[in-house]
């Protein structure tokens, strides 16, 4: 039918007929149908078609892909039954199934993968489900029962079938008190610890996987998406297959729900949420259908929720809701912190303090500083590694007590020997696979502290048990000297203890020795040792104890030059040539310059030497560059400009050739930034401002493209914004004020925003600092006084608070008198002297 | 980047106008809002669904949080930001829908009859926001008060209260507008 034309009078009658009670509606179409019959139907069309579900599902729905189809259950899996379908995941369907296969029933849940996913990928990933569940013994823990594939090739799983209900319906009909409550959930947090311990997080923690038994034990289901922590591959796959986003976004934290990697604290969360909804009957932030980042975004600005906020009018049976406050709200409130800093690391402390607060002990949730430094990494760096980390503290200690426990008994010996090998495998991935990936991390250094002298100690009392072993004392020394890096080695973020890692290293020592006494005639203990030996240099060096550095460098180059020259491969060569840079830096450290320079030399004909012999090294080759890097900050030490800038561009020309044969390394390409800098370093010293602009300008293009590449590689934007400053300087001194300004300016821009980023880093705050000085001067020279006086004053409040909250920051003795200069000679209208902000050879 | 020449800026700057009764500032404010919206549907849409169903209000919210994260767009302005990303999204779900729809039949082979009633409903989701679209523009032409509603509470997701807000009605007149346009949408499809 056609819609009349006047269709806004239309449109006025059928609104009015539809705002009119029903029986006088009626009516007045009645009469209508008399009257205007053709009208009449037109709006009683009209009016079931408003009223009707037309257009009511949003267009977005309706273009939404359809959800994949249902298959029908199968009859039997293997020697099951199927009985009903229990439940549906991404990955496939729960079945309720028994074997009857006349001796015993038995009921078990089957969780079978759908057959048109079975992608060999996705029967990986079912393999490892498998494992984990194998490895997983529990009495909280539903247990596997079974596996196999059907014959189709569809992989199963058959696991125990817990006939019960969710946890907190079980607690609400018992009408269980708040102290039953928290008994059942410590009884929760020993399986995810459990689990936690074999490197598995849940990250599907709610009640629907949370049953209560026939037992009243609660059992805790569905590691369906459970993952292993380690690989970061399968993490991708995983999010390839959209198991990545929560299934349930009110049980996941803000980490989870942003998609990004987990680690057990992500467990901790939902756990938090466990015990928030068993208190109180209700989520302590609720979904209304946002995505899952604006969730968390919701969830971050929020302020804590209340239990006894949530609690009310809703007060789950049993629980007594004035008594939902203090330390029990600060449990809560400790484990839902959206910021992992705050939350607590692991369950075993979260289940720690709910004993206490049982126990009627204080809680750890007032303290906060431990939780804070290890929430901290976590944040900075969402790694895998981090994961392992937190789980790895837990793991190694548990084995460990078994293993003496173990060897106790004589009986057990074989499970004893087996334990022995698994701490010693356990122990030296701490050390070394662990210790390596948390190196580099910033604020990680507790940690690293905690894993590296838990392993240590139970290698020590395997030492113990065995005897003189020379691959365990080669261990055991190796493990001296991880533990040494962390206490103070210099150049590796260390925590300055260099009196206690001297000892590590003089232990490690004496146990590498022990091993070559051992081994006579091998050269592996004998290069041990002179690693050793120069590693106790370079802290001694540190220590400010050059004479004693430069012993030990040269007793540590003379165990080198006795191994025969079979075994001197490319490995000889490297650390012979290292050595002896070492050598020249504590020589430079007495403050005889160019006997440096000699040993410098000295180390260039070794490199050289060996770049002979093995062409193909690169590392060989890579410390040539180093060397004249070296030979060129000595020259330009002793105001030997030329020279300088020959070795400075032999090191240029040495990271070139390797950056040729290999493009995309971007270590070579900082490298390369590097040595540019320092060419125009050297340039803009001898006073030749045009080149060293140019330098500038090439330094900064490399490192402008890595931090491009990278915008989270805080290390380029460093690079570029220094690059920016050398920039200003350069610029300044050729009289393009402007040019110079927007350079300083865009120095100040960057390491401002990596000073927010990372507000504890004193070397970052003293750079932004430097910048600041040295926009004010451009500035001053622009004319610009009020905003270079204003700069000046950021730069000095820097400096300043540094000096305050960062009392052992050695910072450049001259900075704030420079300051002052500064600005004296704005206020008095003087040209400001022509410093030199930021050393090119690092504060 | 968020200098004054920044879209979030000029995104203001247009809100402020379009406020102001400038139609001009409309069309302007169109191009700014398609490619952040087009591009977080987009990533909806290609993900394949697992249990949850995203809203449209959600997507919005989302291009709303990343094109004002500054705090650029004055808070009062955030209704018509909805209203404005509802055009946006009429077009990026017709194309999407017309898209998918010539995808399924594909490479000339007309005789492609889905058999799964899964698939069957979902070709006629796809069916129905091509349908609408067209039927959309006659209505505009004739009744553009209930045309804008139809936009932002079938293409854009509002509720009644937020497409009152937006458009500066009533909630009553949302209700009796939204009422009318389908009943013409209805008579409009069912007759072509």
């Amino acid at each position: 039918m056609n819609l009349p034309s006047d269709w806004l009078e239309l449109k006025r009658e059928l609104l009015e007929l539809l705002e009119l009670p029903e029986t006088e509606r009626a009516s007045l179409l009645a009469r209508l149908q008399v009257t205007a019959p053709q009208r009449a139907v037109a709006l009683q069309r009209l009016m079931a078609d408003a009223g009707s579900d037309f257009l009511e599902t949003p267009a977005w729905q309706c273009v939404e892909p359809p959800e994949l189809p249902r298959a029908a259950p199968p009859e039997r899996v293997g020697p099951w039954r199927i009985e009903a379908e229990i439940g549906r995941g991404g990955m496939g369907t729960v079945y309720r199934a028994v074997r009857d296969d006349g001796a015993f029933a038995q009921t078990v849940a089957i969780k079978l993968i759908r057959p048109e996913l079975a992608s060999a990928q996705l029967r990986r990933r079912f393999e490892s489900e498998r494992r984990i569940l194998a490895s997983l013994d529990h009495p909280n823990i539903a247990r596997l029962i079974d596996a196999g594939a059907t014959a189709e090739g569809a992989p199963y799983l058959v696991l125990e079938y817990v006939a019960g209900r969710p946890v907190d319906s079980y607690c609400d009909a018992n009408a269980f008190t708040i102290e039953q409550r928290l008994g059942i959930f410590r009884q929760i947090c020993g399986a995810v610890h459990v689990a936690h311990q074999k490197l598995i997080l849940h990250r599907d923690i709610k009640t629907a996987n949370v049953l209560i038994d026939a037992n009243g034990a609660p059992k805790l289901l569905d590691f369906g998406i459970a993952k292993l922590m380690v690989p970061e591959v399968e993490q991708r796959e995983f999010t390839m297959l959209g198991f990545a986003r929560p299934l349930t976004p009110q049980w996941s934290s803000p980490e989870q729900l942003r998609g990004e990697p987990l680690s057990t604290a992500a467990d901790v969360y939902s756990l938090g949420v466990l015990l928030f909804v068993l208190l109180t009957g209700r989520f302590p932030h609720t979904d209304t259908g946002m995505s899952p980042e604006v969730f968390a975004a919701a969830i971050e600005s929020a302020p804590p929720a209340a239990l006894r906020v949530a609690a009310r009018g809703n007060v789950p049976p049993g629980v007594a809701i004035k008594r939902l406050r203090g330390d029990i709200e600060r449990i809560a409130r400790k484990a839902l912190a959206p910021d992992l800093r705050e939350r607590y690391p692991t369950v075993a402390v979260f289940d720690a303090d709910i004993e206490r607060l049982l126990a009627g002990k204080p809680v750890e949730a007032h303290a906060r500083s431990f939780a804070y430094r290890f929430g901290k990494l976590l944040l900075r760096h969402r790694v895998a590694s981090s994961a392992i980390a937190m789980a790895v503290v837990g793991l190694v200690t548990a084995t460990a007590f078994s293993v003496r426990q173990a060897a106790i008994a004589e009986h057990e010996r074989q499970r004893a020997e087996r334990r022995f090998d698994d701490v010693r495998r356990i122990a030296n991935v701490v050390l070394f696979d662990l210790n390596d990936s948390l190196a580099n991390i910033s604020g990680t250094l507790s940690v690293r502290q905690v894993l590296v002298e838990n392993a240590l100690r139970y290698l020590d009392d395997l030492a113990r048990e065995t005897g003189r072993e020379p691959e365990l004392l080669t261990e055991l020394a190796a493990a001296y000297e991880r533990i040494a890096e962390v206490q103070g080695m210099p150049s590796w973020p260390s925590q300055g203890r260099t009196g206690d890692a001297l000892a590590s290293l003089r232990r490690a020592l004496e146990m590498h020795r022990r091993a070559a006494a051992e081994r006579v005639g091998a050269s592996a203990p004998k290069f041990a040792e002179a690693r050793v030996l120069t590693n106790i240099g370079s802290i001694l060096a540190a220590r400010g104890d050059s004479r004693a550095a430069f012993d030990a460098h040269r007793q540590s180059e003379r165990v080198l030059d006795a191994i025969p020259a079979a075994a001197r491969d490319p490995e000889w060569r490297l650390m012979l040539a290292r050595v002896q840079v070492a050598t020249g830096d504590t020589v430079w450290e007495l403050g005889d310059i160019p006997g440096a320079a000699g040993h410098y030399a000295i180390a260039l004909a070794t490199a050289r030497q060996g770049h002979a012999l093995f062409a193909n090294d690169v590392w060989i080759e890579r410390q040539i560059g180093v060397v004249e890097q070296r030979l060129g900050d000595a020259a330009a030490a002793q105001s030997h400009w030329q020279a300088a800038r020959t070795h400075h561009r032999a090191s240029l020309a040495v990271d070139e050739a390797l950056l040729r044969r290999d493009p995309g390394s971007l270590e070579l390409q900082r490298d390369l930034g590097t040595d540019w800098s320092r060419v125009g370093a050297v340039a803009f010293m001898s006073g030749q401002h045009k080149d060293a602009l140019a330098a500038h300008d090439q330094a900064l293009a490399l490192r402008t493209r890595l931090a491009l590449a990278d915008p989270t590689d805080a290390r380029a934007q460093d690079d570029a914004a220094e690059s920016h400053v050398h920039r200003a300087q350069s610029l300044a001194a050729l009289g393009r004020v402007n040019d110079a300004r927007d350079a300083a300016s865009l120095a100040t821009d960057g390491w401002r925003k990596l000073v927010r980023q990372d507000p504890d880093n004193t070397r970052l705050s003293s750079s932004l600092a430097n910048a600041l000085a040295a926009l004010a001067r451009c500035e001053a020279m622009a004319g610009q006084r009020a905003s270079a006086l204003s700069r000046i004053a950021e730069a000095r409040s820097i400096r300043v608070r540094l000096a305050k909250d960062h009392p052992d920051f050695k910072a450049p003795p001259q900075a704030l008198p420079r300051l002052d200069e500064l600005d004296a000679a704005i206020r008095a209208g003087r040209e400001p002297s022509n410093a030199v902000f930021v050393d090119a050879w690092g504060e | 980047m968020s200098g004054p020449h920044s879209p979030s800026a000029e995104i203001t700057q247009l809100l402020a106008a379009w406020k102001a009764g400038d139609q001009g500032a409309f069309e302007n404010l169109f191009p700014l809002l398609y490619p952040t919206l087009s591009r977080l549907a987009n990533r909806e849409l290609r993900k394949e669904r697992a249990g949850h169903t995203l809203q449209t209000t959600a997507l919005v919210n989302e291009a709303f949080i990343e094109l004002a994260g500054q705090r650029r767009v004055q808070f009062e302005t955030r209704g018509h930001f909805l209203a404005v990303a509802a055009f946006v999204m009429r077009r990026i779900l017709t194309e999407h829908a017309r898209n998918r729809a010539a995808l399924k039949r594909g490479g000339g082979n007309v005789f492609a009859v889905p058999l799964d009633p899964d698939e069957i409903e979902s070709e006629r989701g796809l069916a129905e926001v091509t349908a609408v679209d067209v039927a959309l523009d006659a209505l505009e032409k004739v009744d553009p008060r209930a045309a804008n509603v139809v936009v932002l509470r079938f293409f854009g997701g509002l509720s009644h209260e937020e497409t009152a807000d937006a458009l500066g009605m009533s909630v009553v007149t949302v209700k009796r507008e939204w009422a009318a346009a389908k009943a013409w949408l209805k008579q409009e499809l069912s007759v072509s």
